[in-house]
């Protein structure tokens, strides 16, 4: 298994300096300086306190308590920091990452060893440390407080940028991984490496953006750097549907509330009041919209003064009174005028003049239509998320219509604010601190095969000797590489999505993707074709920036 | 044909012999730098050389030689409140600390790691008798040397690096190893076997 980087450079018979040349180097003074501008030497037993001082925290989230085996809660004053590394650390898994200075942050905590423990990582991963499972350089269970460090590779670049091979060796032969996802767990106490005991792995239980319904598991050799199967079928949860925003319980519930407001609507629906009638006498009265909503919602709406109001007189509807009070009585209303001792009471039917009733009649219908049509459409809506729910639940399969964007899009216009993500949880006993995966080897791609040359965009005629080529599928999310002792010929699935690029002298190297599907089409015909690469800019410092020059 | 047990003792023993009052000396030395850095001079002026020539092996550029070697120092200084005497010379520890930076400056990708080949030293491994007192590689056996060397696992590079391209004697290459004497030998004698089967077809 060839290591992708960091190759030595043998040289044969270098002209080594004499000791005068060597001597020009000699400068007490300036080791002096040198020491007086490095920090005070580290001290921390934890060391995250020590790297906060040089390092970039971009997350901090504490996390559980939670009750195992013992029933008691376990508080975890566990910060959670994501950061880069020290060299210094121990048990450093991996080789440098094939791009300098780029590295995979870690998260890191602190686990009192003596209690089971289960922390949730940033990314929603869980760490199962059972009590007394981590063993010192004597193998016995350590007493001091441990840091753990997990690095979850969850991303494809991520995945290329950790120095993970891509590959595993079957019989000396390369073999690809089809690599989704994978994580690192290391753990030391005091700068001491530790173990895990035989008969307490670590369960690490971690998500991953892709539906299946199993996987296997591969631990990476760290001599070797090469992946060693470990076993055959991972534990696979079939959560396929997630609501980060709302849970199983609160969606029944809803819809609950949604029925009973369709109940409501229909059996309470507001009459649209009559037409005037042009010989009794009709009131203008102004009425609280919050006490009388069924006749506010209608413009100028008049009360009607029935014909059993004998009482009634057309002057006492000219008289300002100093109070008028209305009260619903059955399907009409009790209208009160008051003047100092002076009372009366009339009933009254709350009536539309002819020229506004026409229009308050078609819009009234309109927006009651409206109203019903919502509310059945939103209870539509959850009737069919529920059912998928419910169904996934019940028949343990991973399976899902959520990403039908018409439903999702839907559920926002309803304000439900639901995600709804695509994820497998995968489960992996660690009996081992190292780097583990749960993935599927390579699959030969069915597809068009083609002989690529590689070259970069402002000299296109010089074509490059790349030493490796990274594929992702975008679909399924799955990175793969290849190298070039295979004469360049690379099968190409035409009709996937895939990103390329590759390193060569240091440097990124990138494939535009328009480019890469006018060779797709090329291929079909010609079977040998000139890749055009897109050199990166400097200053890409960090995961994220090369996530955002690859476009992915 | 010689074995490669007797070729490895036709390289010769380097200087690491500390006598009881010698040691007791840096031992003094160690305790007023570990008061007051600029009382490090001497072991500065003890060390300097050897501790250059380790790092130019494995970077074979001067000046950079000359930065990290200057860092190394610097370095030492800055961890020397913490170093317990043991009775080793400083030298172990401070290769230590050389080997440690140079790691950091591999990994980091600042600079590639580099093999200064010897192949007159690496010769003596070849010899076919007593007799003959050099061995030449050929152009083609060059090659494959180089490509031999590729296939020992870093460790066994430092070993051959150590005792075949630095001169160190067991003793020495032990202590910077953190191995006993008759380890460093073994291991050592291990790796020259493996080296000679991946040229000779052995």
């Amino acid at each position: 298994m060839k290591r992708i980087m960091n190759k030595p450079e043998i040289k044969l018979d270098a002209q080594k300096p004499s000791d005068e040349q060597v001597l020009q180097y000699k400068n007490f003074d300036a080791v002096l300086s040198n020491h007086a501008a490095l920090s005070p030497p580290a001290k921390a037993v934890r060391p995250w306190k020590f790297w906060a001082g040089g390092i970039a925290v971009v997350a901090f989230v504490a996390t559980l308590c939670v009750v195992l085996l013992s029933g008691e809660p376990i508080v975890s004053e566990t910060p959670v920091v994501i950061a880069d590394v020290p060299q210094t650390t121990p048990n450093t898994y991996l080789p440098a990452g094939p791009i300098a200075d780029v590295e995979v942050p870690y998260e890191v905590f602190t686990v009192v060893p003596g209690r089971d423990t289960v922390i949730k990582t940033a990314s929603a991963d869980e760490i199962i440390v059972p009590a007394n499972s981590l063993l010192d350089e004597n193998e016995i269970p350590t007493t001091v407080d441990a840091t753990l460090m997990y690095r979850k590779i969850g991303h494809p670049v991520d995945y290329f940028l950790s120095g993970m091979p891509p590959f595993y060796a079957q019989e000396g032969i390369e073999q690809h991984m089809n690599v989704q996802s994978a994580f690192e767990l290391r753990a030391h106490s005091e700068m001491v490496p530790l173990a895990i005991a035989a008969d307490k792995p670590i369960g690490v239980r971690y998500q991953l953006q892709k539906l299946r319904t199993s996987a296997t598991v591969y631990r990476l050799d760290t001599t070797s750097l090469d992946w060693k199967f470990e076993k055959d079928v991972i534990y696979v949860s079939t959560p396929a549907l997630q609501q980060p925003d709302i849970s199983l319980e609160q969606l029944i519930a809803k819809r609950e509330t949604l029925d009973n407001q369709l109940a409501q609507l229909k059996r309470n629906k507001p009459q649209l009041p009559e037409q005037a009638e042009a010989d009794l006498p009709h009131l203008r009265i102004d009425v609280d919209a919050k006490e009388f909503p069924e006749i506010a919602a209608f413009e100028n709406i008049h009360f009607e003064i029935g014909p059993e109001n004998t009482g009634f007189s057309a002057d006492l509807g000219s008289r300002d009174w100093d109070d008028v009070k209305i009260k619903k009585q059955e399907d009409k209303y009790l209208l009160t005028f008051i003047q100092s001792a002076d009372k009366y009471e009339f009933t009254a039917t709350p009536v539309l003049l002819a020229k506004d009733h026409a229009k308050a009649k078609a819009a009234f219908e309109k927006e009651y239509t409206a109203a019903i049509k919502s509310l059945e459409a939103k209870k539509q809506l959850l009737v069919d998320v529920l059912k998928e729910l419910e169904e996934t639940h019940q028949n343990n399969l991973v399976e899902s219509t959520v990403s039908n964007s018409q439903l999702a899009d839907s559920l926002k216009e309803n304000d439900l604010a639901m995600q709804f993500k695509a994820t497998t949880i995968d489960y992996i006993a660690v009996d081992d601190f190292g780097v583990w995966c749960s993935a599927a080897p390579y699959s030969p791609i069915v597809g068009k095969k083609a002989v690529l040359s590689f070259a970069l965009n402002d000299a296109p005629q010089t074509f490059l000797d790349v030493e490796r080529v990274y594929f992702v599928n975008k679909m399924d999310r799955a990175m793969y590489s290849m190298n070039s002792p295979q004469k360049n010929a690379y099968a190409i699935d035409t009709e996937s999505d895939l990103l390329l690029w590759t390193v060569y002298n240091d440097e990124l190297l990138y494939c535009l993707e328009s480019d890469f599907m006018a060779f797709q089409k090329e291929a079909a015909t010609t079977g040998k074709v000139a890749v055009i690469l897109k050199k990166a800019p400097d200053g890409l410092n960090s995961p994220s920036e090369i996530k955002q020059f690859l476009g992915f | 044909m010689q074995t490669a047990e007797q070729n490895m003792k036709s390289v010769s023993d380097s200087a690491y012999h500390y006598n009881d009052e010698k040691l007791a000396l840096e031992a003094q030395q160690i305790k007023a730098a570990q008061k007051d850095p600029k009382a490090f001079a001497p072991l500065y002026e003890a060390y300097f050389m050897r501790i250059y020539r380790y790092v130019w092996q494995r970077v074979t550029d001067d000046a950079i030689a000359g930065d990290i070697t200057s860092q190394v120092f610097a370095k030492a200084l800055q961890k020397l409140p913490d170093y317990k005497y043991q009775g080793v010379p400083l030298g172990a520890w401070l290769f230590r600390v050389a080997q440690n930076e140079l790691n950091q400056l591999f990994r980091s990708r600042k600079n590639k790691r580099s093999i200064a080949v010897d192949t007159e030293q690496l010769g003596h491994l070849f010899v076919a008798d007593e007799e003959e007192t050099s061995y030449t590689f050929s152009d083609n056996q060059k090659q494959d040397l180089i490509e031999a060397i590729r296939e020992l696992k870093p460790a066994e590079i430092e070993l051959i690096e150590l005792r075949f391209f630095e001169q160190r004697s067991f003793k020495e290459i032990g202590d910077i190893l953190e191995l006993t004497e008759n380890n460093a030998k073994v291991k050592t004698f291990r790796v020259v076997k493996k080296l000679r089967g991946l040229l000779l077809d052995e």
